[in-house]
């Protein structure tokens, strides 16, 4: 790989390193279709992330428009149509386009959130686990208080503190839910760090960094990621939780906020157009992170398989 | 290192954590911007001068440390305060507000733990059979529901359209006893615990239930469960002492849960219209109500705290391993 | 066309206006605290974000420069949010973009009201509270440059010497024609200078039903459900044989000691205990309650007569004594909440067999209906004993209230409902034996409750569609009534272009508030012509006040002849 000089060979080395990277890929994905429900998730999640990603797109109406039918009139609370496929809102917006722009939201808050948790998360629980000692202590104090603080309440203070936004509902997930996964990484590296590739890396002079990172990370790496898929699970619906209790981000059309909107305008039982989709849609979502997270456990703890 | 002295550290690190905690909560309130009088401001029911007045009168035009001793000594003392927007002893506001949360989350939990474990203990013996990877599938589904979401068809199913049960509230403010049964003591109360009960436990029974079915999977090839069948115990016997064994981890996860439960009840809260310790912690902080919010955020954390040095110190007790680590 | 959305929002809403270095220094803290868990780049975004919205808002718009992004700030409730949705698009046409930031009501009321924070604009709500019939409350509370301070409700900083001098002279004339002179005049000048936009007043609906209860009275204001006016509930009569309403309500009262609180939910369902002295009829003229009549003798002189034969509930006799003592004790321990008593008197003689004359500090016209309807009789034998050692008596506990008004407490459940019971020796009896107000805080379960038959009446602001649903129903029958509160939106008018008075006259013209109503609240509500009083009370109402013609292309007109252009991309251009 040093020499730049032909290109040929490069090519097709490079070309074969693609392919062995597909072929893992493949692979990784395999897993998933191994059982029904797996497969199922999968196809959950992948719909969802292309209503996403071509949401621009695909929404019939802008989804905070206000639609009027032909005399002139607000088109409120009205039931599926032609038109509104998935009928109106109280203030006349078209629920469908609100659906498919809520993907987004969906998308946003998982994986940013799932990033934050599993960053913290992964960082606490590796240093605490190896280091040990004093500085175990001090991170485990600390994980210990973000287990005591209800997470709800917690989120009303801090969108007191800084207002509601999205942006703001990230942080105060990403805050709080890393406690769990802290926990767990720790526990792995405890039991890490006395086995034989740790204890000769030390031999070898390596420091601690490059034995946290490079030797020991990449043995939690699948529990990592596993965490990280529920997290998303997760922050989805403390997103949806936080909306339907009034503190969401006003401007974004997030499923939780749909539902809040109609629970506050005292329709949610009349209007199931505006209630059923996003109540769905979020269980859907949440489900299928649940399945196709099930199948990777297997691979994390193989004595499930 | 003995048992004893192992407590003892434990407890102190529990100590240490819960101060933190006071601390973090008195200056994490005091940031966010207005004070319990400015709400009234707003609407112009006190005039700017009383409010000066007002603001002298319950010591919030001192520092941010000046509060903090004041706090901390009454404290030691054993004061709570008085309450902002309720002029009462802070235990007078929160008390009630406790005793109705209990109501409705010491079921809840219990519930819980028990059908995750029972349901865990089936799930796990018959792993491997049709009947178990569909089961795992089912049991994630409720698990998936947003609980507002679930609590609302509930509301909407038995509430509404069958009329079996209260839209919400904890009891009748106007209740006629008709027929005999009506008569019975608690009545009103069982009546509107149904479906919040109903709803929390669908939403928290899966925890407990998938991390017992995993241990029991794990215990079950066990040395001495291989011995167990061996010397042909009963398939009941044979349950029996997986799940004793199995149990432990559930027992870890259900400190953990308490703390779940209490931080995610303001929803159930909140469809069922129930008054509890978690809609008080919102309006606490939303009428800027310090005293009660920093007692209440800090009761709650001070309970799921002390369930984990409890589960830690039996963990030590049953495991002497564990106090070396 | 859209409010500020995604990306935009990272901008915390309490950075506008001039920061408080030691609110932005603490903001920073807590975001370097936060840090400190390892969110670096987020939190340091943050701060910039802060930073930027900072200095954005209060980058002045130089002349011939293009009119900056206007901030808004308003509070967090869905018609809000749909308000501002609705004057982006509508204002757009005149090359005006709009940044909307949101905040729960605390944080509003924190930073606009108590730190004057307003950016370019906010918007606001306020509900029929019985003092606010008086004129004065919409006008010099508003709009007076003296409440231009923090913590006054002239938030928008508006200034005008001649607009002062009308609303100073309408607060001392006692003259009843000669005030109403003054009070439409204040208002003309007002909607001249048009330092807020009066969008609406948002009738309330409630629902009762009528299979169970008659006689319910619907007041101005105050709907047929509402404590605010204690007539509401007198005539209410059962037609079956349980003769107590239970009726649903979103707020819970914090005390039942009436020194203790100043809000409106909480003092007047106190002031069903504790008789006002005067209150207001159906018809919002002042009538006693707890008095017999009153005499204004001069401008800083009324003589109050209480009504002969009243009982406090404990059985006692209340005589002129307890008259005099209520007004002593208030002055001496000069409560926070009785602001208004001891800013407007002075003393309390006795000066007849059951008269007592009061010495007001200074002529104040509104006295009799906002003071002496806000004061209440209150047992001399109760409030002298109360414990010595607590720092004030409204910090009294005060668990068995003694009054003498028309009902009596019968028991308080913090957060379930509040019972009350008639009181049949007040010279007007409730017709029923006694209320229940619950309290449920969600729309959806009220109207559940009374669709169901679990409660009586429905005693929040309904909406219209809503409504109509439930007037569906047989058994149940929906109460529209109008009201004086009202919806804004303020301008803050330090802050170019706000500052012109020709842009807010085009704001008027683009904003089309029928349409608006229309959308938000069903139609439900009285289009305001620009003044703050509603068209509904009508002496106060000035024909000469003609509103101002929705029209784009009369908001395009005002703002040419002012001087203003718009550049190659359609945004307004400032006048140079």
């Amino acid at each position: 790989m040093s020499d730049a000089s032909s290109t040929l060979p490069r090519t097709s080395s490079f070309d074969l390193r693609i392919r062995a990277q597909a072929r893992r890929a493949y692979d990784f994905i395999r897993i998933a279709f191994e059982s029904w429900s797996g497969a199922f998730g999968m196809m959950v999640l992948f719909l969802i992330v292309v209503v996403a990603v071509i949401s621009p797109w695909i929404v019939p109406y802008d989804p905070i428009a206000n639609h009027f039918d032909a005399a002139g009139q607000l088109k409120r609370l009205e039931p599926p149509s032609t038109t509104h496929w998935l009928g109106t809102t109280y203030y006349g917006l078209d629920v469908l386009s609100q659906m498919i722009d809520g993907t987004r939201i969906v998308l946003v808050v998982g994986i940013t959130c799932a990033f934050f948790i599993a960053i913290i998360g992964t960082n606490v629980g590796l240093i605490a686990g190896y280091y040990g000692g004093r500085i175990d202590a001090a991170l485990m104090r600390i994980t210990g208080l973000a287990f005591g603080i209800p997470f709800i309440p917690f989120a009303v203070v801090l969108v007191a503190l800084l207002g509601p936004s999205l942006w703001n509902m990230i942080l105060t997930i990403s805050l709080l839910m890393w406690r769990t996964t802290a926990r767990v990484i720790r526990s792995q590296v405890l039991s890490l760090r006395e086995r034989g590739f740790v204890k000769a890396a030390k031999i070898a002079g390596a420091s601690d960094l490059r034995i946290i990172y490079v030797h020991i990370f990449p043995n939690v790496l699948p529990m990592t990621l596993l965490y990280v898929a529920f997290d998303i699970a997760w922050a989805v619906l403390a997103e949806a939780s936080i909306s339907f209790l009034g503190f969401g981000d006003p401007n974004q059309v997030s499923w939780g906020q749909m539902l809040y909107l109609a629970y506050v305008s005292g329709s949610i039982r009349q209007a199931w157009w505006w209630t059923i989709p996003p109540g769905l849609g979020l269980s859907l979502f949440v489900i299928s992170v649940f399945l196709v997270g099930r199948q990777y456990e297997k691979l994390a703890s193989p004595r499930l398989r | 290192m003995g048992f004893l002295s192992y407590a003892g550290r434990r407890a102190a690190h529990t100590a240490v954590t819960l101060i933190l905690l006071l601390v973090f909560m008195f200056v994490l309130f005091r940031l966010i911007p207005g004070d319990p009088t400015t709400l009234l401001l707003g609407t112009g029911e006190l005039t700017l001068e009383a409010q000066q007045r007002l603001r002298a009168q319950w010591g919030l035009d001192q520092s941010m440390l000046e509060q903090f001793v004041a706090y901390c000594r009454n404290l030691l003392s054993g004061e709570l305060g008085l309450s902002f927007y309720y002029r009462r002893p802070v235990t007078e506001v929160i008390a009630p507000m406790l005793v109705n949360t209990l109501i409705l989350m010491v079921p809840v939990v219990v519930f819980a733990i028990g059908a995750g474990i029972a349901i865990g203990t089936w799930l796990g013996w018959r792993r491997g059979e049709r009947v178990e990877e569909l089961g795992a599938v089912l049991v994630l589904i409720p698990r998936a529901l947003p609980v507002f979401w679930t609590g609302i068809v509930f509301l909407s199913l038995f509430a509404y359209k069958l009329q079996w049960f209260p839209i919400g509230g904890i009891r009748e403010a106007f209740f006629y006893p008709e027929a005999w049964y009506q008569f019975l003591p608690y009545y009103d109360v069982l009546r509107h615990l149904v479906l919040p009960i109903a709803t929390g436990v669908l939403a928290s029974m899966a925890d407990p239930l998938m991390i017992m079915r995993t241990s029991l999977i794990e215990v079950r090839d066990e040395e001495f469960m291989v011995l167990a069948r061996a010397r042909g115990l009963t398939t009941r016997s044979l349950q029996r002492l997986a799940r004793r064994s199995a149990f432990l981890p559930v027992l870890t996860y259900s400190a953990i849960m308490v703390g779940f439960a209490f931080g995610g009840q303001v929803l159930l809260e909140v469809v069922f219209t129930w008054p509890g310790m978690g809609r008080l912690m919102v309006n606490s902080v939303t009428q800027r109500d310090y005293p009660v919010a920093q007692a209440a955020f800090f009761l709650m954390a001070a309970v799921v705290v002390m369930l984990n040095l409890l589960v830690d110190l039996l963990y030590g007790w049953l495991d002497p391993r564990i106090r070396h680590e | 066309m859209y409010t500020s959305r995604g990306k935009d929002a990272v901008v915390d809403p309490d950075g506008y206006g001039e920061p408080s270095p030691e609110l932005a220094a603490s903001r920073r803290q807590v975001l370097a605290f936060l840090g400190a868990f390892g969110l670096t780049a987020p939190t340091a975004s943050l701060i910039a974000a802060i930073d930027a919205g900072i200095s954005r808002a209060s980058a002045q718009a130089a002349a011939g420069q293009p009119v900056p992004r206007l901030s808004v700030y308003t509070p967090n409730w869905p018609d809000m949010v749909e308000l501002w949705r609705q004057l982006s698009r509508d204002w757009a046409p005149l090359g005006i973009d709009l940044d909307v930031q949101q905040g729960t009501l605390d944080t509003f009321v924190s930073q606009i009201v108590a730190e004057q924070k307003l950016p370019h604009l906010g918007s606001m709500s306020w509900g029929g509270a019985p003092d606010r019939l008086d004129p004065d409350y919409f006008i010099s509370e508003m709009f007076h440059s003296r409440r231009a301070i923090k913590g006054g409700l002239n938030f928008g900083l508006y200034k005008s010497e001649t607009f002062d001098k009308a609303a100073d002279a309408q607060r001392q004339a006692m003259d009843p024609a000669e005030r109403q002179k003054l009070v439409r005049q204040a208002q003309e000048l007002m909607v001249e200078d048009s330092p807020s936009l009066i969008l609406y007043h948002r009738d309330i609906i409630h629902a009762y039903n009528k299979k169970r209860f008659k006689g319910v009275k619907p007041i101005l204001g105050n709907g047929i459900g509402f404590p605010y006016m204690p007539l509401a509930y007198m005539d209410i009569e059962a037609l079956i044989p349980r003769k107590v309403l239970r009726l649903t309500s979103i707020y819970d009262i914090a005390s039942l000691n009436p020194f203790q609180t100043p809000e409106i939910y909480n003092s007047t369902t106190l002031r069903l205990i504790y008789a006002t002295f005067v209150t207001r009829d159906e018809k919002a003229e002042v009538m006693p309650w707890a008095l017999h009549s009153w005499n204004v003798v001069d401008k800083t002189t009324v003589d109050i007569v209480l009504r002969p034969n009243t009982k406090f509930h404990d059985g006692k006799p209340a005589t002129v004594e307890d008259v005099k003592f209520t007004f002593d004790f208030i002055l001496k321990h000069k409560f926070p909440a009785m602001g208004r008593i001891t800013d407007a008197v002075e003393s309390a003689e006795i000066s007849g067999d059951n008269t007592v004359r009061l010495k007001l500090k200074q002529p104040s016209a509104p006295f009799v209906a906002n003071v002496l309807g806000y004061a209440f009789l209150a047992p001399k034998h109760i409030w002298e004993n109360t414990p010595a050692n607590l720092a004030t008596p409204a910090d009294w506990p005060n668990d068995k209230p003694v009054g003498s008004g028309p009902w009596k407490l019968v028991e308080w459940r913090k957060g379930e409902y509040i019972q009350f019971a008639a009181n049949k020796d007040f010279y007007m009896p409730p017709k029923l034996d006694g209320f229940i107000a619950a309290v449920v805080p969600q729309m959806e379960s009220m109207v559940g409750m009374l669709e169901r038959g679990d409660s009586d009446m429905l005693a929040w602001n309904l909406d219209m569609t809503l409504g109509a649903r439930i007037s569906q129903n047989p058994d149940l029958e929906v109460v529209r009534t109008p009201t004086h509160g009202q919806h804004e939106v303020r301008l803050n008018l330090t802050m170019p272009p706000c500052n012109n008075r020709a842009f807010r006259h085009a704001l008027q013209h683009a904003t089309d508030r029928k349409k608006i109503l229309d959308i938000i609240f069903s139609g439900a509500g009285v289009v305001s012509r620009g003044a703050p009083i509603t068209p509904a009370l009508e002496a106060w109402t000035s024909p000469n006040i003609k509103g101002f013609e929705p029209s784009i292309d009369k908001a395009k007109a005002v703002l040419s002849s002012a001087g203003f252009t718009w550049n190659a991309q359609g945004k307004l251009v400032m006048p140079s």
